[in-house]
């Protein structure tokens, strides 16, 4: 460790990112023109990057750093959200931009990366830091960090300035196409780099709401008392899409709801609503409680599979006067295809404080709308005051009290409660009371990309996921992909703009509950 | 007199205007939101043009807001009036509205104000008092409503400094927490500083340091020069040699370069209202914008600042030393 800077304001002053290198394999693809380098130059504009910031892209095309500039412009024009494009910012961002063409499995490329961060350690002061983007397709992880491990490039020497020089891995999403290649995958990682240095990214982890959770829940002393098997009847989780595959059908062929959505971001979702309050904010407490908490999903076994999950495909249906195709008859989809596009499952966690609740998690395309909350249901008043004020109703057993946590599209906090219709009587009524976070705080929250990368970038793992997150993960979703490749599915099971097929309202029925209309 | 206003009376009205404002939403609803009382005391004359700095506050920091009209008069006078400032979110279809108490006081109705003050703060909540009147809060008949504040915000702006001055404002600190936009108003340069010392290379070399020279433009010190100085001095190395160094008759005096210099090290900031700004470290140089702020900007930082601000405090202390 170095002295520490004098001039830092904690209170004032947002977390610094030290000089570093940012080297993105995959400069030319999607992910970094609509997410990667809109954050960063919206990083740039917030002043949260130190003046010698440099990245270097990577893909095969060949261009100069000036016509790479160029079309990263133009992508930052074009997806940066609720900010302005400012030239001048652009302008002292861009001149730390730089790319290199070359092909990955070419062992020639990494010899090129070093010699240009050497010279950027000169020119640009970066201190020998360096993060390593893994922004390309799966397949080329394994040959990227190889690559990366043969030229020497995990470690950096210590110089007289910079005494303990990092570099560090982001891996993207998927880890693996189930737990096998999720092990395989880790093994070639760690052939390379030590597990500190590495950043399995789960955007929904940096997403401002999920990291709410963990403000709501332990920050407020009101809450967590009622957080238990006592209290809480069920829980929902949902993430819906109005949309379908979207010219992705090759690509979701071969991956499905269930490996898409449920293994990662609405199991560490899950993990974020249900884990033990960590001693600190910090990443090994934060990640050892989320790991343990997946660690205690019950594993189904084989005969449990068709009871506790639903497995579902959306067929061609007319909406608003408009075709819309099945997923079979998306391009790139096989009219056979077994894929699920809605996936549910009813997970158990198998300990202290939730033995017995199910936790409901479903996920699908084409739903009725575009959402993503958790509903947490609480148990009725043990006592029936007013049943027979109201006849019939049973609104307390109608409407148990509901707190909802909702992800997108909006942000925000209802808790729902029973109250008296005004008038004579004492007829009951649910109502809602609302917490949006949008509209209570009108600033603008840091996009996913954003939280994520500046976390990597100052060595924060807390919202990063850990390999024994995954393996866990993998684990209780491995059953029901078991079950499911050996079943032929009756497909299609579920009109687009439904809520799913009828056998998932069948999953729940069996306990005596019903999905909600989020 | 404080009996031309009933406090009551004023709650009630809020009371109806949310429930015109829920019926008028058309089924969509009206929020509301509160995170603090937020009592601005601001000249009459003029205090019209206020109205979009608040609204744009009132986003990041939803408050019951009590505008405090005052106009000079030595015939005690007190009026109110109230109001929702309401605005639609992008892309939402529901309001969310905020309260305003609008009171207007004669000088010589000061005294009735705390009184009325004290029973329409928001319960439960800070109380944050942001003073536009130079010197106001330190009048005896503003004593009692200096106490209701958890924090007083302040702008020394185009004022000359005075030992006194600062003593008072230092005196109030035990009590409560006390800023000076003029303080807010150094943030950016700090930052940059800070920032460029965030690179081990520039850092391991600031014992080299011996000089660090705050350049200004006027026929007095501005606060925040000075400020700078304190802050410097509280961070800088004992041997570095301040300096303020003067540089013109700017009509409202301002701050525009800090350089420091000693061995291989050479910082230097420049901020010029006609031009780019500059920010040189070395061999590096760059055009960060540096555009001035206003009070909402100012106003948003400041009241995100909720606990002690160890940083002004302690230039603050250096800053009274230098002026003495
Ligand atoms: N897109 C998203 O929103 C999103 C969201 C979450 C996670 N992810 C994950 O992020 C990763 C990247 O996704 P993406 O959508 O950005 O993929 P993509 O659009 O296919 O981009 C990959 C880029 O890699 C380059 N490339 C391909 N083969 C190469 C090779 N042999 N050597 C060097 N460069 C090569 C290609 O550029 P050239 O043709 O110029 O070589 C291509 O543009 C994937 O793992 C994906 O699962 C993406």
């Amino acid at each position: 460790m170095g002295p520490n800077n004098p001039f830092h304001d904690p209170l004032r002053f947002e977390r610094q990112v030290k000089p570093c290198s940012l080297v993105i394999f995959g400069a030319n693809g999607d992910l970094t023109k609509r997410k990667l380098i809109p954050a960063l130059y919206r990083l740039a504009f917030e002043r949260r990057l130190p003046s010698g910031f440099s990245i270097i892209g990577n893909s095969r095309t060949e261009m100069s750093d000036d016509a790479y500039r160029e079309k990263m412009r133009q992508s930052v024009i074009q997806f940066l959200e609720e900010s302005p494009f400012d030239e001048s910012v652009w302008r002292d961002f861009a001149a730390g931009l730089f790319y290199i063409s070359g092909d990955l499995r070419d062992p020639n490329l990494y010899s090129r990366l070093a010699a240009k961060l050497a010279e950027l350690d000169q020119t640009r002061l970066t201190g020998s830091n360096a993060l390593f983007y893994l922004s390309t397709q799966p397949s080329h992880y394994a040959p990227v960090i190889e690559g990366l491990g043969a030229a020497g490039l995990q470690h950096a020497a210590p110089t007289a300035t910079n005494p303990s020089p990092w570099r560090r891995l982001v891996v993207e999403k998927p880890f693996g196409h189930d737990l096998a290649s999720s092990r395989e995958l880790d093994t070639a990682v760690h052939r390379v780099f030590h597990e500190d240095a590495v950043y399995r990214i789960d955007h929904y982890l940096g997403k401002e709401t999920v990291q709410n959770i963990l403000a709501f829940r332990f920050g407020n002393g009101i809450f967590e008392p009622l957080w238990d098997r006592r209290y809480v009847n069920h829980v929902q989780i949902t993430a819906a899409e109005s949309i379908g595959v979207e010219g992705r059908g090759g690509y979701y062929e071969e991956a499905g709801a269930l490996r898409d959505m449920i293994q990662n971001h609405l199991l560490q979702i899950l993990a974020t609503v249900a884990m033990e309050p960590p001693a600190l904010f910090e990443a090994t407490a934060v990640r050892d409680e989320r790991a343990k908490l997946l660690r205690s999903i019950r594993i189904l076994k084989p005969g449990e599979v068709p009871t506790h999950a639903v497995k579902g495909q959306y067929g061609p249906a007319d909406v608003g006067g408009q075709s819309l195709p099945g997923f079979r008859q998306e391009q790139g989809v096989s009219p056979n295809s077994q894929t699920d596009t809605y996936a549910a499952v009813t997970f158990f966690i198998d300990n202290w404080r939730w033995a017995g609740v199910p936790f409901y998690v479903r996920s699908g395309k084409r739903l009725a709308k575009r959402v993503t909350d958790i509903a947490i249901s609480f148990n009725p008043a043990p006592h029936r005051v007013f049943a027979d004020s109201a006849p019939g109703a049973g609104p307390a057993d109608l409407a148990p009290n509901l707190l909802i946590l909702r992800v997108q599209p909006e942000e925000g906090i209802s808790l729902r409660f029973l109250s008296k219709q005004p008038g004579s009587g004492m007829q009951l009524r649910p109502v809602s009371m609302d917490f949006k976070y949008g509209s209570s705080f009108g600033m603008r929250s840091p996009t996913a990309y954003e939280t994520l990368l500046v976390d990597a970038l100052t060595g924060d793992a807390t919202l990063y996921s850990r390999q024994d997150m995954v393996e866990a993960s993998w684990q209780a979703v491995h059953p029901i992909l078991e079950v499911w490749n050996n079943t032929t599915f009756d497909f299609p099971n579920y009109a687009s703009g439904s809520w799913g097929p009828a056998s998932s309202d069948d999953m729940l029925a069996l306990r005596g509950h019903t999905w909600r209309v989020p | 007199m404080a009996s031309a206003i009933r406090p009551e009376r004023i709650l009630k009205e809020l009371d109806q205007l949310w429930v015109s404002l829920g019926q008028q939403s058309e089924g969509t609803g009206v929020l509301r939101a509160c995170a603090l009382t937020l009592i601005v005391i601001t000249p009459d004359e003029g205090a019209d043009a206020l109205g979009e700095t608040l609204a744009k506050l009132m986003r990041e920091h939803p408050s019951r807001l009590v505008v405090l009209r005052v106009r000079p008069g030595s015939e005690a006078s007190l009026t109110e009036r109230v109001l929702a400032q309401c605005w639609m979110p992008f892309g939402s279809r529901q309001q969310i509205c905020c309260e305003q108490i609008e009171i207007t006081t004669t000088e010589a109705g000061l005294k009735d104000v705390p009184a009325v003050v004290r029973a329409l703060e928001a319960p439960d909540l800070p109380v944050v008092i942001w003073t536009r009147i130079h010197g106001l809060l330190l009048r005896t008949e503003c004593a009692p409503l200096l106490q209701l504040a958890d924090k007083v915000i302040v702008d020394s702006q185009g004022y000359p400094h005075t030992r006194e001055k600062l003593a008072a404002i230092r005196a109030t600190l035990p009590a409560r927490l006390v800023a000076d936009l003029e303080w807010t108003r150094l943030t950016r340069w700090r930052h940059m500083l800070s920032q460029e010392f965030d690179n081990p290379a520039h850092l391991s070399r600031l014992h080299e340091l011996q000089t660090a020279t705050i350049g200004y433009d006027g026929s007095f010190v501005p606060m925040r020069a000075l400020y700078l100085a304190g802050w410097l001095r509280s961070t800088l190395p004992p041997h570095v040699a301040i300096t303020l160094e003067r540089s013109g008759d700017a009509p409202t005096p301002r701050l525009h370069t800090v350089t420091l210099d000693g061995g291989s090290l050479h910082f230097h900031i420049n901020v010029e209202p006609t031009r780019a700004s500059e920010m040189r470290i070395c061999s590096q140089q760059a055009h960060p914008p540096m555009p001035a702020l206003n009070d909402d900007e100012l106003m948003r930082e400041e009241l995100g600042v909720t606990s002690r601000d160890a940083a002004f405090e302690a230039s603050l202390a250096y800053a009274e030393e230098i002026a003495a």
